[in-house]
């Protein structure tokens, strides 16, 4: 199976940042990421036919804002993935000077779909990530997780035997990811472990409405590093006899978490929340700058391969070293 | 710790004209000038605006949201996140351009504290009434203790006061200050490339840019401008920085994230 080659085992977790300006102004500053994972790419197109054909829409808008709120504990998001075109997102990855690889994410209502989004965007990545497990929703909609979960085997095969690039499928906390991962393993490159936890749900005490427009959302950051920390063990026990690789994505703030999740399994790692936001002298969360973004993922490889290098050691060898 | 979400009670409504009010908090936010809050309506949505004072919000009147926002009386509550983003700089003498509801922001500069100084304000608009808190501002400025000569130059479209034209029609004497420029793309630029002909450097102008905003904090990338992150990096960016960016006064991201000519 096609393996994916990254200079730097570090990428941006699906949906943060999302889009490919905000990836060449990062490369341009030096950020240590290997490679780059735009929004989850949906069944929606401009072409009418395509409408017709596939019964997709044009967009979706996802939830009203609030779309993200922080607890000071936990962040949440009901953003229920907003999507515009396939077609825009060709023009913005033809148009693209990244020099790292692109590891597209996509996402669908029906098993079939993954393969046409995927079919319309091949010649702009490098690998592909299949998103099952986004838990978020709008009114009236089940999740991707929900919807798909129990259906990946269809979405997979397919991909698989037509996309001769390498398939990451991102599994879900909140669901039996054992049960998925042994259903997809003959078919898949890697496991990702995993996507955001929940959902969770934060009351507005004054309006005694929920806080998030879209009422529940899937939970991020360092607080739910343990649970994803756990699932990348289970999931490397399962697969080690497999050549698939384990991805971590769950509250990666420094390289001691990096050193962590590899010895738990993980060879890949994605980073998100605690990485593109801070929290500010008060506690509260707030946006953080791109220079210091660039500097938090200079610390975290370097300071990943100074410990590779006093412990004589490499991060292959690293890889589910856990002692039970 | 703060609450990353909380509720604030309206204590004053001032009505500017029929579409802008400034709605007065109880809560005074620890904020600079050019910061921006998020405030939600419970059930409706949750927008980004910015401080005229660190207790008061301004509102232009533009669409469903902010005509339910009108519909708060003195007394109602909002639900409140921030103040987020960098805004201006805190440097010692400053000029400062606000068009329209593009004042708002820059009346945080003299709404209190030493630092930064305005000596010189630049108020445009449509029309008179558009010059938002003149009276406070021309209060502001006389009461300026600097060395420097204060001003006040009012600029109207129709010319009910001031000069008849737009901000950028103004030639400004050539200064040392740093220049704070808000209000629409296109008149931030005009009003950029002028300073920038009478040779002011790039660097020392600073422009406060606004896109579709959702999460505020970072995270999902729908108010970038060519990679900068208006919630993160800005939304007070140095001319030098964002002139020659592909997006700036041309491409917005819609709320599904389409990018879009403006």
């Amino acid at each position: 199976m096609p393996k994916l080659k990254l200079d730097i085992p570090l990428v941006n977790g699906c949906g943060i940042g999302s889009y490919l300006d905000l990836f060449e102004l990062m490369e341009k500053k030096g950020a240590c990421f290997g490679g780059y994972i735009p929004k989850s790419i949906g069944p929606f197109s401009d072409s009418e036919a395509l409408r017709k054909k596939f019964g997709w829409e044009r967009e979706k808008q996802g939830n009203p804002n609030p779309t993200v709120i922080s607890t000071g504990a936990v962040e949440l998001n009901s953003m229920a993935l907003p999507s515009h075109p396939v077609e825009g997102w060709r023009g913005e990855l033809a148009q693209t000077t990244l020099n790292v690889p692109i590891i597209v994410s996509i996402w669908g209502k029906e098993p079939e779909d993954y393969l046409r989004i995927a079919d319309m965007v091949k010649q702009y990545f490098s690998a592909l990530q299949i998103n099952i497990s986004c838990p978020n929703k709008q009114e009236g909609e089940r999740s991707v997780m929900e919807e798909m979960t129990s259906q990946v085997e269809a979405i997979v095969k397919p991909v698989r035997d037509n996309v001769d690039l390498p398939l990451i499928v991102k599994l879900s906390p909140n669901e039996d990811y054992l049960a998925v991962a042994n259903v997809v393993m003959p078919y898949v490159d890697y496991l990702c472990c995993g996507n955001t936890l929940g959902p969770g749900l934060v009351i507005d005490i004054h309006s005694k409405k929920p806080v998030l427009a879209g009422k529940d959302g899937g939970m991020s950051g360092a607080a739910i590093k343990p649970k994803t920390m756990k699932m990348v063990n289970d999931v490397y026990e399962a697969a080690k006899e497999s050549d698939v690789g384990v991805w971590a994505s769950g509250g990666i703030r420094n390289w001691e978490d990096i050193i962590e999740y590899a010895i738990a399994g993980a060879s890949t790692f994605e980073l998100g929340t605690e990485v593109f936001s801070k929290k500010a002298a008060d506690g509260r969360l707030v946006g953080r700058p791109t220079d210091e973004v660039v500097q938090v993922t200079k610390d975290i490889w370097e300071g990943t391969q100074q410990y590779l290098r006093q412990n004589n050691t490499t991060l292959d060898n690293l890889v589910g070293s856990l002692e039970k | 710790m703060k609450n990353n979400y909380h509720h604030t009670k309206i204590t004053k409504i001032d009505e500017h004209n029929e579409d802008y009010r400034s709605f007065t908090l109880d809560t005074i936010l620890d904020s600079k000038a050019g910061q921006f809050v998020m405030v939600c309506l419970p059930g409706v949505d949750e927008k980004p605006f910015s401080l005229s004072a660190p207790n008061r919000i301004t509102v232009k009147k533009v669409g469903p949201f902010t005509e339910k926002f009108f519909e708060k009386k003195e007394g109602d509550s909002l639900g409140i996140r921030g103040p987020y983003g960098n805004g201006f700089p805190s440097s010692y003498l400053n000029t400062a351009i606000g068009g329209g509801c593009g004042i708002a922001p820059l009346m945080h500069l003299v709404s209190g504290g030493s630092t930064p100084q305005v000596t010189k304000f630049v108020l445009a608009g449509k029309t008179k009434s558009e010059l938002l808190f003149l009276e406070d501002i021309t209060k502001a400025l006389e009461n300026n203790r600097s060395y420097e000569k204060t001003e006040i130059i009012t600029v109207t479209d129709d010319g009910s006061h001031g000069t008849k034209g737009v901000a950028s029609d103004l030639v400004l004497p050539k200064s040392e200050h740093n220049y704070f420029i808000c209000g629409p793309e296109v008149m931030m630029q005009k009003v950029a490339e002028k300073l920038v002909a009478t040779e002011v450097d790039p660097s020392k102008i600073f422009l406060s840019l606004e896109r579709y905003m959702k999460c505020a904090v970072g995270l999902c990338g729908n108010c970038l401008v060519s990679g900068y992150r208006v919630c993160a990096d800005g939304p007070v960016f140095g001319y030098d920085t964002v002139k020659d960016l592909r997006h700036f006064n041309k491409y917005e991201r819609t709320r599904t994230g389409e990018l879009v000519k403006k």
